[in-house]
């Protein structure tokens, strides 16, 4: 084999490690986060809470300009993975409904709770994933 | 106990029942209209998905109170001869295998066409996620959903 050609494959080959070992994971950015967990809130929220997060009075809390979900992000991302359950009140009306937990990964956990938390009104600091992982 | 009126397919049924009742118990014991079905009871699996003031809902868990005095339609509401477009694509398609969440997931396609007419599979997807079939017919809803859009479409150009 000539040299040159070998010097061609062993530095195509190292190129091509040092891209997968040293990619960084991509940045979090809350934009795309948002959008990615509108998805996940059409599928596993809207049926409850409905498409304006106006939730049901009495039976389904509003998520949209809601003071309970507003006022505790970590609160939430609990109630995401385990479920919520026993009488809370939202907006001044009282609620015992019961939810099931919602089977997501942590990426999905903080993507669809960036968009309830943003979305309708409300307005609330980013969760990230490590958030939903410390909190399984 | 109370005394509600629910409005189920255009007709009033006043019922004597407890108000945290479930709507779906309401809907099945109490007027006897049993085509909606009972499948988890939490709202996880659709099989008892109903149409309340027009939004598709789960009426395993909302108590009849909540629904008193809406307009509320279940399968036997959209037609009394299966002539409803999306039942002539489920029948076309063959769609039902065991059948038990299928009126679930025709009020959901019913809702889902109202206010989509021409979906997209994504469309579709995103509409029916929330209803599980465990005989697996998903294909064949989405070719069904697909059927129905071309039949409303067909009717809506001949009127």
């Amino acid at each position: 084999m000539r040299l040159n050609h070998y010097i061609t494959i062993v530095t195509i080959a190292a190129t091509g490690f040092s891209l997968v070992a040293f990619q960084q994971k991509p940045k979090f950015d809350l934009k795309t986060s948002i959008a990615r967990g509108k998805e996940i809130y059409t599928v596993q929220c809207m049926s409850c809470h409905m498409e304006q997060g106006e939730g049901m009075e009495g039976v389904f809390p509003p998520l949209a300009k809601s003071d309970y979900l507003m006022a505790d992000k970590k609160r939430s991302i609990q109630q995401v993975l385990h479920g919520v359950s026993g009488e809370i009140k939202v907006n001044g009306v009282t609620y015992n409904g019961e939810m099931a937990a919602i089977d997501l990964t942590d990426e999905e956990v903080s993507d669809v709770l960036n968009y309830v938390r943003n979305s309708w009104g409300n307005k609330g600091d980013a969760v990230k994933p490590e958030e939903a992982k410390a909190a399984r | 106990m109370a005394s509600l009126t629910l409005k189920i397919n255009n007709k009033n049924h006043t019922v004597d029942v407890d108000p945290k009742m479930p709507l779906l118990w309401a809907i099945r014991d109490v007027v006897g209209l049993t085509g909606t079905k009972y499948g988890c009871g939490i709202a996880q699996c659709g099989a008892c998905t109903v149409h309340l003031g027009g939004t598709p809902v789960r009426s395993c868990s909302i108590p009849v109170s909540a629904a008193a005095n809406k307009d509320i339609v279940t399968i036997e509401g959209l037609s009394s001869d299966n002539s409803h477009p999306v039942q002539q694509a489920w029948i076309a398609e063959q769609v039902p295998q065991c059948g038990y969440c299928q009126s679930g997931q025709i009020m959901a396609a019913t809702a889902l066409l109202k206010k989509t007419p021409n979906p997209t599979d994504k469309d579709i997807d995103m509409a029916m996620q929330g209803h599980i079939c465990r005989c697996g017919t998903y294909p064949r809803i989405r070719k069904a959903i697909k059927a129905a859009s071309q039949l409303m479409n067909q009717k809506a150009s001949i009127k």
